[in-house]
């Protein structure tokens, strides 16, 4: 047994190319050792932004020695009237086989010649050599490149390269380079470049040079360090969490530093401090309660003679982002936020589509049509947009994902209630679908904002198609479900869902918003036609993604109901009656009555039956069905929302539905019977399909 | 600091060139990077290249950003197998050296749509602070290249701020007496006023076009150099008008497209010429 190290040198990788690279080179190994059965008593793998490194221990000196079953041609050629054919020799032959080690296999096609001969296994330094290139070609990058004529394709170019057996080189190579006893330390320690001997001398080395291998740990260490820095300024948070597990991968040796900034950018608000350095630099910002406090951490690579430089260098270049931050700040501020609303008239939302001035005309109509007679959110709602005009927003790179945030607080600035400016920033939540939801002022802003989103793209023909989507227009579509059935974080919750009677009635206020140059009237019955199919079908996706079957999601989906609400509790409702062993009898049978409908209403070119008239019912299982299904029809009235009830009441009307279909011939000769019969089962497949379409029910 | 570098990389083979006599948004344009990346013969190369982006005009009022500004550019290929090395040893000999600074290669992969060319590589971060973009090209003009050309362009302002810590670039010192600023601040304020406010949208549009069809008949008559000064010409017109802010979102991808158009036209004869009429795979 010996022990296996690969070490693969590389000028610095991304840090999130790490992970995946690693995964696939491990994967590499661990398939070439499992397919050619070479034992491996315990494997590792580590990364660095230098160094893509497998070190395992045990590894078997050769594959397993095995038996292999090899087959010649059948008996009938094998041997032609009792003798043995050249053919049969020439087997023999080949494979150094005598007349004892063959054997006949029965097949379907007869006997055939076989025999059993023992492989020994080969040396795995051999496989390991023979499968290199196969494996380094497969390490898996997000992009790849070229450097020299070697042609190869890594991330970055390789540069050194380690691969020992024991305390052997197995003469590897990637590209150009080939695999040697030289491996690198940190470009700023003492000694740059060591020899290694063996893996143990290479761990051994790696932990002298500083070189810290393991993610894991390196994460800790940052960790430990932001943990220091936090108490020695008795703060009680740090931002972020996401920011330790980029900067663990952006590092060989991760040394925690502080530095500080002026007092006097403490007046920035403390998101814009904290993306300042958390944005670019990837700095960590410190905060007691919720007060940012004038420090900030940062993760140097390796040790240096004195600190000093570094901090002072990261200072400067952080006190530089929060000069421009401040010099956005107060021309924002100096402007105010009303200077900023008539701004929003001189940019171009959409082209052709007029001005943000006038987005943000419709978006206080249209919220003020969600909240009447709220002041409040209709206020919030023309002001929510003043700082994609602000120069915080426009210009600083780092700022960007600020949006809203940056209105609230010029808002705030001003003067405005704290209910009033906060729907600048709410009404673009939730940004994603699970994401924590708005208040309701913001939520009716958010709709009215997505709304018009969505139906402006549909007028200028932007329509999300395959993966295209450059709007994202599906997000917000699927935001705008979220806020309708009040999903967050994993869960629904409809009574935090935002009541809204009809969603079709809130694209169609939105689409009248736009004038008629933009989407003349006749245009317009299409366009809503197209944006309703859009939402329905979003809608219909995140039903899915909440555990509904697909047939049940079209059976609730595909009904006069309006709510979307509603249709939610519906879906759940009969997801769990589809539990039941008789709801898949009931779907069939009630789709019957509604096949029969369909079908007459083509045959007949008639669009209707008229009322069912009792006295023209004939047979007793007629009367019995019209008979029972008055009182059904009263016990679903009355049941209300209760699905399981109103369930109920469908699946014993079935037991007079079923003998009625048994006996009656629905499409009788005499017109007037058969108007009458079909007059009944349309109210049937009328009433129910007000409360779930049974046509869409799988029913095998 | 430039004759350091100079020192530097003359010592590393490079020849020490001259900027191009045109207006251009990055030494990527000048000749010797740009077409000489295209060829196969050896090429190493250094040299100043004063820069104009006309969007960053400040009035001379931002103490980092300005419309005009200096880069080094090094560019080389084959690529030295110790290229970091030989960079990181260039910003010690600014006194930049790694046992005291934290030198960090952050990913930073390169494109340039305008002129179809793309590379993969790194800013440089100097305690933080962004002093390089290092960049190995894969394609330039819409080409394959082959050998790749490793190029290295240092922000001279940026780096000279950081040397004679100062906060604002207008104050770097020239020399003993004479600041930055003293040479270049008025060019600042009235270039920012011509780029952002001044700049006659018409004329620059009118020139554009005919810019155009100079250039695909240059090409035609294979007269590579003289075409590819038409592609810098109208890359230049191209940032002046989105400055002005003459240009639409939409039309945007239209222009820059047509920009690219030229520049791999351009690489193709240029090519096509250098490499005895060899053609692209």
């Amino acid at each position: 047994m010996r022990d296996f190290l690969l070490e693969i040198g590389v000028e610095e990788l991304p840090a999130d190319y790490i992970p995946g690279a690693l995964a696939s080179l491990e994967a590499g190994f661990r398939a070439l050792f499992d397919e050619s059965r070479i034992s491996v008593e315990s494997s590792d793998a580590f990364a660095t932004p230098r160094r893509l490194t497998l070190c395992c221990r045990g590894v078997a000196e050769k594959e397993d020695d095995r038996d292999e079953k090899i087959t010649g041609p059948p008996k009938t050629i094998c041997f032609k009237e009792g003798k043995a054919t050249k053919a049969f020799e020439k087997f023999l032959e080949k494979n150094g086989l005598t007349e004892e080690d063959i054997f006949w296999e029965e097949t379907e096609k007869g006997p055939y010649l076989a025999a059993r001969r023992f492989v020994p296994g080969r040396p795995a330094r051999e496989i390991i050599r023979e499968q290199w290139p196969r494996i380094l070609a497969a390490v898996e990058f997000p992009k790849k490149m070229r450097w020299d004529e070697s042609g190869l394709l890594f991330a970055r170019p390789v540069r050194w390269l380690l691969a020992f057996w024991g305390d052997e080189v197995l003469p590897l190579k990637a590209g150009v380079v080939e695999a040697g006893r030289e491996t690198r330390l940190l470009r700023n320690s003492p000694v740059k470049r060591i020899l290694i001997h063996n893996l143990s001398s290479y761990l051994e080395e790696m932990e002298k040079g500083g070189v810290i291998l393991s993610r894991d740990h390196r994460r800790t260490m940052i960790l430990a360090g932001l943990q220091k820095i936090a108490e020695e300024n008795l703060a009680s948070s740090f931002y972020s969490e996401a920011l330790v597990e980029e900067v663990m991968d952006l590092v060989e040796f991760p040394l925690v530093l502080t530095g500080g900034f002026e007092e006097k950018y403490l007046i920035l608000p403390p998101e814009v401090i904290s993306a300042a350095m958390s944005q670019h630099q990837r700095y960590f910002s410190f905060y007691k309660e919720r007060q940012i406090l004038p420090v900030f951490a940062f993760v140097a690579n390796g040790t240096f003679t004195n600190t000093g430089k570094v901090v002072r260098g990261n200072e400067r270049v952080l006190r530089a982002r929060l000069d421009d931050a401040m010099f956005y700040w107060k021309e924002d501020i100096s402007k105010g936020p009303e200077r900023l609303y008539e701004l929003l008239g001189t940019v171009t939302w959409m082209e052709g589509l007029g001005s943000l001035g006038e987005k943000a005309a419709r978006l206080g109509h249209l919220s003020g049509l969600l909240c009447p007679e709220d002041k409040t959110a209709r206020e919030g709602a023309r002001l929510a947009k003043i700082d994609l005009v602000s120069e915080m927003i426009k210009d600083g790179k780092e700022f960007t994902r600020l949006q809203g945030t940056i209105a609230k607080h010029y808002l705030q600035e001003d003067g405005r209630q704290e209910e009033m400016a906060s729907i600048a920033e709410e009404h673009y939540w939730p940004r994603v679908w699970g994401d924590p939801l708005p208040r309701p002022r913001a939520a009716a802003v958010g709709l009215a904002d997505r709304a018009d989103n969505i139906v402006g793209a549909f007028i200028k023909g932007f329509i999300p198609t395959g993966t295209k989507d450059p709007y994202a227009l599906r997000r917000q579509a699927n935001s705008m479900s979220a806020i309708l059935l009040g999903y967050e974080e994993g869960v629904v919750s409809v009574e935090k869902g935002f009541g809204l009677e009809s969603i079709q009635g809130l694209f169609q206020a939105a689409a009248r918003l736009y004038p008629r140059e933009a989407l003349p009237q006749e245009k317009e019955p299409e366009l809503l036609r197209q944006v309703n199919a859009f939402f329905e079908d979003r809608f219909r996706a995140q039903l899915r993604s909440l555990d509904i079957p697909y047939d049940i999601v079209d059976a609730v989906c595909d009904t006069p109901e309006k709510n979307l609400k509603v249709k939610y509790q519906k879906a759940l409702a009969f997801k769990a009656l589809s539990g039941r062993e008789e709801f898949r009898d009931v779907a069939a049978t009630f789709r019957r009555v509604s096949n029969i409908v369909k079908k007459a209403r083509e045959e007949l070119h008639r669009e209707e039956f008229g009322s069912p008239r009792p006295e023209l019912f004939v047979e007793k299982e007629t009367r019995a069905m019209n008979g029972e299904w008055t009182k059904v029809k009263e016990e679903i009235r009355r049941a209300g929302e209760d699905y399981s009830r109103i369930f109920d009441e469908i699946l014993r009307f079935k037991a007079f539905v079923d003998p009625f279909f048994d006996t009656v011939l629905v499409m009788d000769k005499n017109e007037a019977l058969r108007n009458n019969r079909l007059a009944l089962l349309q109210d049937i497949s009328d009433q129910f399909g007000e409360i779930v379409n049974f046509d869409h029910i799988v029913v095998t | 600091m430039i004759r350091t570098l100079n020192d530097y990389w003359e010592k590393q083979g490079a020849l020490l060139l001259y900027p191009y006599d045109m207006e251009k948004g990055a030494g990527t344009f000048n000749p010797h990077t740009f077409l000489r990346s295209l060829d196969r013969k050896p090429w190493k190369a250094a040299y100043v290249e004063p820069c104009r982006r006309p969007k960053d005009g400040r009035y001379g009022e931002n103490p980092y950003r300005g419309q005009h500004y200096f880069q080094y550019q090094v560019v080389m290929k084959p690529v030295p197998e110790n290229i970091q090395e030989l960079y990181i040893e260039s910003l010690a000999c600014l006194g930049l050296v790694p046992e005291e600074h934290d030198i960090r290669f952050v990913m930073d992969d390169w494109e340039s749509p305008t002129v179809g060319a793309w590379g993969l590589g790194w800013e440089v971060w100097v305690d933080g602070m962004e002093v390089t973009q290092y960049t190995y090209f894969q394609q330039v003009g819409g080409l394959e290249v082959d050998p790749v050309t490793v190029e290295l362009t240092y922000g001279l302002e940026r780096l000279a701020m950081y040397i004679q810590d100062v906060g604002s670039m207008f104050d770097l010192k020239w020399n003993d007496e004479t600041t930055y600023g003293d040479i270049y601040h008025r060019n600042e304020v009235e270039n920012s006023f011509y780029n952002l406010q001044e700049a006659d949208t018409a004329l620059l549009w009118n020139t554009f076009e005919a810019n155009e069809k100079e250039c695909l008949r240059l090409v035609r008559e294979e007269l590579v150099r003289p075409a590819y000064d038409y592609v810098i010409k109208n890359s230049h017109l191209f940032n002046l008008l989105e400055a002005r802010g003459a240009i639409s979102v939409s039309e945007r991808t239209n222009f820059i497209g047509r920009i690219r158009r030229l520049a791999r036209a351009c690489a193709k004869a240029y090519r096509d010429s250098e490499n005895g009429g060899e053609k692209d795979a």
